[in-house]
């Protein structure tokens, strides 16, 4: 038995249709009788869109209007269907005859899994949104609690600093109160990042340099060169403070008597890699009395570079440098 | 070729320049399209008037990261980027044809601007919803089910949009990408825009506007009835009401030889001393 043109109309699970130009219809098969719930006879003449929610009615104005002024066919346009009890959601397929003749072809699909999981999108994403909005503002919150914390712990320092008349001690809670301060200047970045994560490092290195210089001796200037370089928390805190603790040590050692120059030079390599210079052109001033404080910084510069995974390269002949190499990961 | 500077309005909002001299016309593209819209309308106009087109907020090429949703909560926002560029670029005395919502953009533009001198309106109305007497068309549940329905098919309204905006015949992969980038702002917007569109009531700004306006109604339009445009027509001072033998909500593109023809006769009338 060989099965016809009309037997493909009538057995269709699909609603079939043919329509005039101005989509008014031709014909119809049994399917989309069904889904519309009106009688072929009934149909027939009348427009497509008078089977649509007026809502859809619009979206049929807007959608399928224009496709088929600019494309001659319209495919696959969510619209729903007028019954009984609200819209019945189906997908839209319109063509023009493939002789070019007066004539539309349509087919409308039945769609109500596509409705549901356009709903379940639509508050996947709402919930998305809130809770990425809601984790936005708790790590905003943390980043300043943090830096609030670092600030009061500052203070005691200060306050301490105050009651001493030691000038070693005094030096030692100086140098903690700038490291310090390199921890807060962190979460003071992160905080107005826009993304929580990241900022930039070249932002970053020129204010803790400007705060650096502050304390030290007017004459002495601290220049930053570094690139525009978006960097995370984790190299953050080390290489801030490993910043603080190499200036500190060239500012107390190297300008005894005159001013000059600290360079701190952060050059990224071809690869995720970065050197680290700090430079200065004052005198290799080592004073014994400081050894023990001086130890002290480069234990913890030591320690730094060993937790990023880099090297720290043996210092040029005449000069008073550090080299450091570093893996500059991007920010997670 | 004319280029807009970098960081202009005109720039935002993608606008294109034909031509030069008086009788500046500006073609303003409805909602859900973009200012391709117009091009077989132009292709049966005047080809000497100059005619400056360009993109609303969150439609086709304009820059959707200027997007503010303040700004932009009513067709005010949409009607002061008009000034904008108007001002920009110095336009004095030109025409608006405005299709659909920017009918009523234009209207709300000539309230802050002296740049603009003559307004065509195709297939615009005052207010959508209908209220008491009033013919709008729709029913406040029958708006909020529109917004639903945009919301539902996020997708494939990005779809729909994006081809126009993104079509790059050298590198089609590129439309892909960019279509999904698409997809997540301007539809959003859209559905913004379609919200301060089928909310907005201008009815009672209609007498203060006393430029010669054209109103043209489609005969049949699922989206205005024709009271509307009736009452729109009524409703200005030196307004009129032209029904033209068209089905649908573009007719610009549908017959776009009888809407050609009805502001040629328009302009060139209202041209004369």
């Amino acid at each position: 038995m060989s099965l016809g043109a009309a037997d493909l109309a009538t057995g269709s699970p699909v609603g079939l249709f043919t329509a005039t130009l101005e989509t008014r219809l031709v014909d119809v098969n049994p399917a989309f009788e069904r889904l519309t719930g009106v009688s072929r006879e009934t149909a027939l003449g009348q427009p497509l869109r008078a089977f649509l929610t007026h809502a859809s009615q619009v979206i049929y104005a807007l959608k399928v209007e224009t496709a088929l002024l600019d494309r001659g066919r319209a495919d696959e346009i969510l619209l729903e269907l007028q019954r009984d009890g609200g819209g019945l959601p189906v997908l839209l397929t319109l063509v023009s005859a493939s002789d070019g003749g007066a004539v539309r072809h349509g087919a409308l699909f039945p769609a109500p899994e596509r409705r549901a999981y356009e709903l379940e999108l639509i508050a996947a994403r709402r919930a998305a949104d809130e809770a990425r909005d809601a984790r936005d503002l708790l790590l905003r919150e943390v980043y300043h609690r943090v830096k609030n914390n670092l600030q009061t712990v500052d203070s005691l320092l200060l306050l301490q600093k105050r009651g001493l008349k030691d000038p070693d001690a005094v030096d030692a809670l100086q140098a903690m109160r700038q490291r310090i301060f390199a921890l807060g200047l962190v979460h003071h970045q992160l905080m107005g990042s826009s993304d929580l994560r990241s900022f930039d490092v070249g932002a970053f290195l020129r204010e803790l340099a400007s705060h650096l210089a502050a304390a030290a001796r007017p004459d002495v200037r601290i220049e930053v060169e570094a690139p525009v370089l978006p960097i995370g928390l984790d190299v953050a805190i080390p290489l801030g403070l490993i910043v603080t603790e190499l200036v500190t040590r060239a500012l107390r050692h190297s300008f005894p008597a005159t001013g000059g120059t600290v360079r701190v030079q952060l050059t990224p390599d071809s690869g995720e890699g970065a050197t680290l210079r700090v430079i200065d052109d004052g005198q290799d001033g080592h004073d014994d009395a400081h050894a023990a404080d001086v130890s002290l910084g480069l234990s913890i510069v030591r320690g730094l570079v060993g937790q990023l995974g880099g090297r720290i390269e043996p210092a040029s002949a005449g000069t008073t440098a550090f080299e450091i190499r570093l893996p500059l990961p991007e920010p997670p | 070729m004319y280029r807009s500077a970098v960081g202009s309005a005109a720039e935002f909002h993608a606008a294109t320049l034909r031509g030069e001299g008086p009788g500046l016309r500006v073609l303003l593209h409805g909602f859900g399209t973009d200012q391709s819209i117009w091009d077989s309308l132009l292709e049966r106009c005047d080809p000497a008037a100059p005619v400056l087109r360009f993109d609303h907020m969150g439609s086709g090429r304009s820059r959707a990261e200027r997007y503010e949703p303040g700004r932009y909560a009513s067709l005010d926002g949409y009607a002061q980027d008009l000034v904008d560029i108007l001002d920009e670029l110095d336009v004095r005395d030109c025409a608006v044809v405005g299709h659909s919502v920017s009918g009523m953009i234009s209207l709300l533009a000539a309230e802050r601007t002296d740049r603009i001198s003559r307004l065509v309106m195709i297939a615009s109305s005052p207010r959508y919803l209908n209220d008491g007497d009033y013919v709008g068309g729709f029913e406040v549940s029958e708006i909020e089910d529109l917004l639903r329905q945009m919301e539902l098919d996020f997708q494939g309204w990005a779809r729909a949009l994006a081809p126009a905006a993104m079509a790059n015949a050298q590198r089609p992969e590129l439309g892909e990408d960019l279509v999904y980038s698409f997809s997540r702002s301007n539809p959003e917007i859209l559905r913004q825009f379609a919200r301060a569109t089928f909310f907005t009531d201008v009815r009672h700004r209609l007498a203060d506007c006393t430029l010669p306006v054209l109103v043209l109604q489609p005969e049949a339009d699922v989206i205005v009835p024709r009271e509307a445009a009736a009452y729109l027509a009524a409703g200005l001072p030196n307004g009129r009401l032209q029904v033209l033998p068209a089905q649908g909500h573009y007719p610009h593109v549908s017959a776009p030889d009888v809407v050609a023809a009805a502001i040629e006769a328009f302009l060139s009338e209202a041209e004369a001393p």
